[in-house]
């Protein structure tokens, strides 16, 4: 250090104290962090409840009512047969059908795939593909030349209905590469029979108009717009969804960082209090090694000792599969492990290890881009779980020898609650 | 790639008083510079996943922290206007050193002020205060000896 810095380094010094002796406070600032997350979601809130407000005022004083009561996702014409919409080409058939032979979890054989949406986008036809999975209603875009397509978006149509949307975004994520080359961003979704007309609203307030067609809607814009680091005015922020009667309703898409909990439990529908306190629970089938589900070659990463292994299928209604394990890791700790099982996806998933003592282990990732999955385990003594949503509806999630598996919307909050045997609360979770 | 929040903390709870120090050089005040760093960090927690790891974490930090003070700056404290006044009255033996320093200090363009304060608040190296402000290297360099030299003349008199 020269005398010149050193003299500047003094007087600076004069001029801005040290900060050294005043704490710091990291808690602050994760508050800060979920608060302004919360604002952002209330924000969205206030805008649908203003548009849902609205929508009733019509219902009571026009008698146009009936066409928004048919605006819901229980209204899907197109998708009554066996297969929505109009028959895939034979090698689109033959491609999904490949397809599905070689992943692990499978849709039933013989599902039959119909074509909802084509279009030409940068001089290359893209074709919105439906499907029935169970209870789910499942979409995959097709592009002639671009690559890397993700495998299906399905979403269950219990859910869709229960949001009481007249339509729902269920992807906005799916960037269509060619190489290294982000040629289009797609959003894409389902629509009831009364709706007549889906735009997408940019961050920027652009509204551009999506092809709707055999209840399901898609708009594809050039680039990668699917996040807001990748194009902060571009991406899209909502759908504005125009029933037969000329009722707007807008429908919230989240392209951001994934909210994490935002809300209190107590400002939000179902119960606030947790009425019993688990300290931790285990899941004495995979202590004991039990023959539950069906037996699964591990490939879930390295275990000093492996107890057990086995596959199960939480919702019977979904084909999505986890593999469950228990054993000790390279680290001398009893854990619980997963890998997720994904029709379409080729070979096995990803894998994920918890420690063996916990109410409920969470895993989250995959599904739909708008309705991610929630997977995991309970503890022996959580009896069930039940999902509630920002409008009061709720629904119970499937729990399938203590593995359970859900999708909740990703723009809205969300609630979950285990209860224990005799039905008291011993959890609750925001989503 | 993303930032863990584990990753987070340890920045914040090792580099926090340089943070602060250097907030308090752009904001002009203590508690506002304590309130900027706090809501660069809480963007940071929001905005984790997004950090791409092209740079160091520690250079997007300093990002955050320089923008929010930035967003929350008023003009160099006291007002520049006051001290210019002031320091017309100074020719009568009205200013003192250090106002003379923060007059000449709030002066410089705002490039020569940040890496200033980036040099001497935070201890950072010139390749650091590069990723920091995502400009070259030998812009530092430069920037730094135009500083220095618009200094100059106060320094001397601070020094005496």
């Amino acid at each position: 250090m020269t005398d010149h810095d050193l003299v500047l380094r003094n007087a600076l010094d004069e001029l801005v104290p040290s900060f050294e002796s005043l704490p710091g406070d990291w808690q602050d600032a994760l508050h800060r962090a979920r608060v302004r997350m919360r604002r952002r979601m209330r924000r969205r809130l206030v805008v649908v409840a203003a548009a849902a407000a609205f929508a009733v005022g019509v219902l009571a004083t026009t008698s146009l009512g009936q066409d928004v009561l048919n605006g819901t996702l229980d209204r899907l014409g197109s998708w009554a047969g066996s297969a929505p919409g109009e028959s895939a080409s034979p090698e689109q058939q033959a491609a999904f059908d490949a397809a599905n032979a070689e992943s692990y979890a499978r849709f039933a054989p013989g599902t039959k795939v119909g074509r909802l949406v084509s279009t030409t986008f940068a001089g290359e036809k893209y074709d919105l593909l439906g499907f029935r999975d169970g209870g789910s209603l499942c979409l995959r875009l097709i592009g002639a030349k671009s690559d890397g397509r993700p495998p299906a978006a399905c979403v269950p149509q219990r859910e869709l209905i229960d949001l009481g949307q007249p339509a729902a975004v269920v992807s906005a994520g799916d960037v269509l590469t060619r190489g290294s080359e982000a040629i289009a961003t797609a959003v894409y979704g389902v629509a009831a029979d009364a709706v007549r007309r889906v735009e997408i609203a940019t961050a920027s307030g652009e509204r551009h108009e999506a092809q709707l067609g055999n209840n399901a809607f898609l708009y594809l814009t050039a680039g990668n717009r699917s996040h807001p680091e990748t194009d902060p005015t571009g991406v899209p922020v909502r759908a504005i969804v125009e029933s037969q009667n000329g009722v707007a309703t807008p429908v919230p898409i989240e392209t951001g960082v994934a909210p994490g909990p935002t809300t209190a439990p107590t400002a939000f529908p179902g119960p606030s209090v947790v009425e019993r306190t688990l300290d931790g629970s285990r899941v004495s089938w995979l202590d004991h090694g039990d023959p539950r589900g069906d037996p699964y070659a591990w490939t879930g990463g390295a275990m000093r000792t492996l107890k057990t292994s086995r596959v199960v299928q939480p919702d019977p209604t979904s084909s999505f599969r986890m593999a469950v394990a228990s054993g000790t890791s390279t680290d001398g700790y009893e854990r619980y492990c997963f890998v997720w099982l994904w029709p379409l996806v080729k070979g096995t998933g990803s894998y994920g290890c918890m420690l063996a003592d916990v109410t409920v282990i969470f895993g989250t990732g995959g599904g739909a881009d708008q309705f991610p999955l929630f997977s995991g385990l309970v503890g022996d003594e959580v009896a069930s779980l039940e999902l509630f949503f920002p409008n009061g509806a709720h629904e119970n999630v499937p729990v399938t020898d203590n593995v359970y598996a859900f999708q909740a919307p990703r723009a809205v909050p969300t609630k979950l609650v285990a209860y224990d045997a005799q039905h008291r609360v011993v959890g609750i979770y925001m989503l | 790639m993303g930032a863990s929040l584990d990753e987070l903390e340890a920045a914040y709870r090792s580099s926090l008083p340089n943070f602060r120090r250097v907030a308090a050089a752009i904001v002009g005040d203590r508690e506002r510079a304590c309130d900027a760093v706090q809501e660069a960090f809480a963007k940071a927690i929001r905005k984790r996943r997004s950090f791409r790891g092209s740079g160091p974490l520690e250079a997007w930090l300093w990002r955050l922290v320089v923008n929010e003070a930035r967003d929350n700056a008023r003009p160099f404290e006291p007002p520049l206007e006051e001290l210019l006044e002031r320091g017309e009255a100074r020719t009568n033996g009205g200013l003192d050193a250090r106002d003379e320093l923060r007059v000449a200090v709030g002066l410089l363009p705002e490039r020569q002020r940040l890496v200033l304060f980036l040099r001497y608040y935070a201890d950072l190296d010139y390749a650091a205060i590069a990723d920091a402000l995502e400009i070259a290297p030998g812009t530092v360099a430069a920037t730094l000896n135009a500083a220095h030299a618009a200094l100059h003349r106060t320094l001397q008199e601070v020094a005496r």
